[in-house]
């Protein structure tokens, strides 16, 4: 049973995403489903798989450097019952097999979670066929699909263990490796489809996803309201698909201008989803989408992009002021 | 207790062993503290000394000795 208490959440941040998801969450799908079954594309060990890899091994397959077929026996698993969890990297999972998840997952409503690791930037030292900045968009127009993003490791936890009672399909994607910084230090109850104000506030709210990136948004409100003394509320959306419409519905009236921030390019994905519900609304607030502009950024270290993209908490305040300013011109 | 006892006492209860096993552990030794039963260690030590310690630190920390010289020397823990 996995305790929620401040010094695991502490480890789980320090271990990443990737062990959290496997050495912590897993085992306890694996418990209520021991049907589970988890396949990777020859990523066992770089996913964090291992240790409960050697405990359960009937719940584990490495299909090898093939993540199209790895969706194929995900499906013909399904078919016969089982739960199924597939990972690899996030452009592999979405660019590569977009064809199979269109298919399989979409289309034939199976029952299979496709965990994509080292999405958004994550992979820039790699090269940019590593980049993940349009999975969102791809994986949010396909019929049937849950569309999931953490904001920390304890919301990845929770979120996994969701995963494991949610039938149907399911992309989660997350960024980042290890050290990932928290956001949540108490407890609380993760439910799929609903989003979770972080931070009250007046004039403008930041909505935001992502792993790294709902934390340098907090921080970026701290630094807005110290400069220009305006308080904005932070709201986090871990559901990226179905959109938390409900809630987003409440802001109406309440908020100037609302900030998306993602870790995505700005064409397709979250706050695009929120534009998109924007439409059918009265009154909306104005919407500004904050994310990975519409170009090839230059190649490197997952900070260094992030700083080049506008995704840091320095460069996200400055962007939302600089906003404000024009606004009131 | 002293700093000492909190320190042995971390490594006792992240990794269910006795005191003497404790004070000659090293990374890999046992089962337990593997990549993830590292984690916990340190998480486990950052609460009974109310620090929290840098990454290339909780990389550095391979045995029991080596978090005590680390402790120490970087954050304040009089042994």
């Amino acid at each position: 049973m996995v305790e929620f208490n401040p010094r695991n959440f502490r480890m789980w941040s320090m271990m990443g995403i990737n062990p959290s998801i496997w050495s912590v969450a897993f085992p306890e799908v694996i418990a209520e489903n021991p049907e589970v079954i988890a396949l990777t594309a020859d990523l066992g060990r770089y996913s964090g798989m291992m240790r409960t890899w050697s405990k359960h091994p009937e719940n584990f397959l490495n299909v090898g450097i093939a993540e199209q077929n790895m969706i194929g026996i995900a499906a013909g698993l399904a078919l016969c019952g089982n739960a199924v969890f597939v990972t690899t990297y996030a452009p592999f999972m979405t660019y590569r097999c977009a064809d199979q998840i269109r298919h399989l997952l979409g289309n034939h409503n199976l029952n299979i979670k496709a965990i994509g690791s080292a999405a958004g930037l994550s992979g820039g030292l790699s090269g940019s066929s590593l980049l993940a900045v349009g999975d969102i968009a791809f994986v949010r127009s396909i019929p049937n699909m849950t569309v999931l993003s953490p904001a920390d490791c304890t919301e990845a936890i929770k979120m996994v263990m969701a995963m494991g009672d949610h039938k149907g399909p399911v992309y989660m994607r997350f960024c980042g490796a290890v050290n990932i910084p928290m956001v949540y230090k108490t407890d609380y109850d993760f439910e799929i489809g609903k989003a979770y104000p972080l931070k009250d506030g007046e004039r403008i709210l930041i909505a935001v996803t992502g792993t790294t990136i709902v934390a340098e948004v907090l921080k970026a409100a701290s630094i807005i309201e110290s400069k220009t003394g305006i308080s904005s509320a932070v709201v986090n959306f871990p559901t990226i698909k179905p959109l938390d419409e409900t809630y987003l519905a409440s802001v109406v009236g309440k908020f100037e201008r609302i900030y998306t921030v993602e870790e995505h390019s700005v064409i397709g994905g979250f706050g695009s989803a929120v534009a998109e519900f924007a439409t059918q609304m009265e009154n909306f607030p104005r919407i500004r989408m904050l994310g990975i502009p519409d170009s090839i950024p230059v190649l490197g270290h997952r900070p260094f992009m992030l700083e080049q993209c506008g995704l840091t908490s320095e460069r996200i305040s400055t962007q939302i002021i600089n906003d404000l300013k024009e606004t009131n011109k | 207790m002293n700093n000492e006892e909190k320190y042995l006492n971390a490594f006792v209860e992240a990794f269910e062993i006795d005191a003497d096993t404790a004070k000659t552990l090293k990374y890999q030794q046992i089962p337990a503290w593997d990549s993830v039963g590292h984690m916990g260690l340190m998480a486990k030590i950052e609460e009974s000394f109310d620090i929290m310690m840098e990454p290339d630190d909780i990389i550095d920390f391979s045995s029991y000795e080596k978090g005590k010289e680390i402790l120490s020397s970087k954050y304040g823990v009089s042994f």
